[in-house]
C-alpha cells in the first residue's frame, strides 16, 4: 500500500479530484464538524483508492471509481449534517396541507368577496369590480401557498427531532361519516329560500314598502319587466321547487341534478344581467325617489351591482356544492 | 419469478437496522471507516461507505461509540471503539434478534403456532 494519495497525471499544485470532492462536500457541513471530518474523509478516500490499487487497478481510475461510489458530495454532506433531503418531511406534511386548505377555503372566498363588495360601493362598475376580487383572490391565493410553504419549510430545518406541531392524533378526531342523502333539512331550507324570494318579487309590487320615507310607497323592481322578466323568474323559481322536490325523492345528488342545478344557477345570471346592463332593473320611480334621499351619484346602481355580484356569487357557490354533491354521491352510492 | 427491485426494496428494510448492531458488535476491537466496512463485507454485512461513515459518527454523536486519532502513521485515522452505553444496546439489540429469530424460526417450523 504505497499509493500516494495524489494521482499520476495531475500537476503539482493543482486540486485532484479527491481535494476537490472533499471541497465540495465540506461546503455543506457545519464549520465546527469540517476539522474532524476532513481528515477522516481524505483518509477513508485514499484507503479505498489503495485497496483499488493493490487489486490491480490503475490510481486514476481506482480514485475515479471510488468518488463515484461516494456519491453526491452534497448528498453525503447531508446525511453527515442529518439535514433532511425533502422540502417538508412526514412530521410536518399533513398540518401543513391541513392549515394551507383551511385557510385557502376561508380567507379566500371572505375576501374576495369583501373586496367585490366594497368596489362596487366605491363606484366601481360591476364589470370591473369582479376583475379586481379575482385578481385580488387570486394574488393572496398565491401568497398563501408561498409564505405557508415557506414557514413549513423553515419549520422542518429548525425544529428538534422530537417537536411536534400539532398534538397526538386522537380517535376523538375521526370525522364524520359523510352521508350523500338528502336530509329533510335540507330541502326545507332551499324551499323556504325559494318562497321568500318569490314572495319578495310579488309583494313588493302588490304592496309596496316605503322605502325612502317619501310618503309615497312604489315597487323597487321595474314594473314594465311584469312583461317578460318577473314571470320568467317566477317560473325559474318555480322550476327550482321542482327541482328540489324531485332530489329530495330521488334520495341522492346525481350528475343530471347538479347539472340541471348549474343551467338555473346560469339564467338567473343571464337574467340579471341582461336587466342591470340595460339599466332596467330598478323601478325609475323608485330611483328618483333614492336620488332625493341619498348621494344622487351612482347609489341605485351601486344597490343594483351588489344585488348582482352577490347573486353571482351564490349561484357559483350553489353550482359547485350541486357538483360536488354529485360526485360524492357517485362515489358513496351502493 | 419475483421482481428483483421488490426484493432489493424489502431486504434493505429488513437490514436497515443489522448494520447498527454489527457495528456496535465489531467495534468491541476498535477500527477505522475503510477496515471496518471491509471487516462487516467479509462478515456478510454489505453496506454502503456513504451510509456507514456518516452512521459511525452518528453513533459517536448518541455516546455509543468513543472515537480516538492514531497519528502514529503517515496517514491519520479515527479510529471508533464501542462505549459501555454501546454494549448495553448491542446485547438489548442482540436479545431481541434472538427472540425474533426463534419465534420465526417455530413459526417456520409450524405455522399455525
Amino acid at each position: 500500500m504505497t499509493a500516494t494519495t495524489k494521482p499520476t497525471g495531475t500537476k503539482p499544485g493543482s486540486p485532484t479530484l479527491t481535494d476537490r470532492y472533499v471541497y465540495a462536500a465540506l461546503k455543506h457541513v457545519p464549520a465546527q464538524q469540517r476539522d474532524d471530518l476532513e481528515p477522516e474523509l481524505r483518509a477513508s478516500i485514499a484507503d479505498a483508492t489503495d485497496a483499488r490499487v493493490t487489486n490491480g487497478e490503475a490510481v486514476d481510475a481506482a480514485e475515479v471509481a471510488v468518488l463515484q461510489d461516494l456519491g453526491d458530495p452534497e448528498a453525503l454532506a447531508a446525511t453527515y449534517a442529518d439535514r433532511p433531503l425533502h422540502l417538508i418531511g412526514p412530521r410536518f406534511f399533513l398540518d401543513y396541507k391541513r392549515i394551507l386548505i383551511l385557510l385557502l377555503s376561508i380567507v379566500v372566498p371572505i375576501v374576495t368577496v369583501v373586496i367585490g363588495v366594497t368596489s362596487t360601493l366605491g363606484g366601481a362598475s360591476l364589470g370591473s369590480a369582479i376583475l379586481e376580487a379575482l385578481m385580488v383572490g387570486g394574488q393572496l391565493i398565491v401568497h398563501l401557498f408561498f409564505w405557508i410553504t415557506l414557514a413549513a419549510v423553515v419549520l422542518e430545518r429548525v425544529a428538534k427531532p422530537s417537536d411536534k406541531l400539532e398534538t397526538e392524533w386522537t380517535v376523538g378526531d375521526l370525522p364524520e361519516v359523510v352521508t350523500n342523502r338528502i336530509s329533510i333539512g335540507e330541502t326545507l331550507w332551499s324551499l323556504v329560500w325559494i318562497a321568500i324570494a318569490a314572495s319578495v318579487i310579488v309583494w313588493q309590487q302588490v304592496q309596496p314598502f316605503d322605502l325612502t320615507r317619501s310618503g309615497q310607497p312604489v315597487p323597487v323592481l321595474n314594473p314594465d319587466l311584469w312583461t317578460w322578466a318577473w314571470p320568467l323568474i317566477l317560473v325559474l323559481l318555480a322550476t327550482e321547487a321542482a327541482l328540489v322536490i324531485r332530489r329530495h325523492l330521488a334520495g341522492i345528488w346525481t350528475t343530471a341534478s347538479a347539472a340541471l342545478n348549474a343551467g338555473l344557477n346560469a339564467a338567473y345570471v343571464i337574467v340579471l344581467m341582461a336587466l342591470l346592463t340595460t339599466g332596467t332593473l330598478l323601478n325609475p320611480a323608485f330611483v328618483t325617489q333614492l336620488e332625493n334621499v341619498t348621494d344622487p351619484l351612482g347609489s341605485a346602481l351601486s344597490i343594483a351591482a351588489i344585488a348582482s355580484f352577490v347573486v353571482l356569487v351564490a349561484a357559483i357557490l350553489d353550482t359547485v356544492e350541486g357538483w360536488r354533491k354529485a360526485r360524492r354521491g357517485h362515489r358513496a352510492a351502493p | 419469478m419475483l421482481d428483483p427491485d421488490l426484493l432489493a426494496t424489502h431486504r434493505q428494510e429488513l437490514r436497515r437496522g443489522t448494520t447498527v448492531l454489527a457495528c456496535l458488535v465489531v467495534l468491541t476491537t476498535p477500527d477505522y471507516g475503510y477496515a471496518l466496512l471491509d471487516r462487516l463485507a467479509s462478515m456478510g454485512v454489505h453496506t454502503e461507505a456513504n451510509t456507514l461513515y456518516p452512521l459511525l459518527r452518528r453513533l459517536e454523536s448518541q455516546g455509543l461509540l468513543t472515537s480516538d486519532w492514531d497519528t502514529q502513521d503517515a496517514r491519520p485515522r479515527k479510529f471508533y471503539r464501542t462505549s459501555e452505553a454501546g454494549t448495553e444496546l448491542a446485547q438489548q439489540l442482540y436479545a431481541d434478534w434472538a427472540t425474533l429469530y426463534a419465534s420465526l424460526t417455530k413459526i417456520q417450523g409450524d405455522p399455525r403456532s
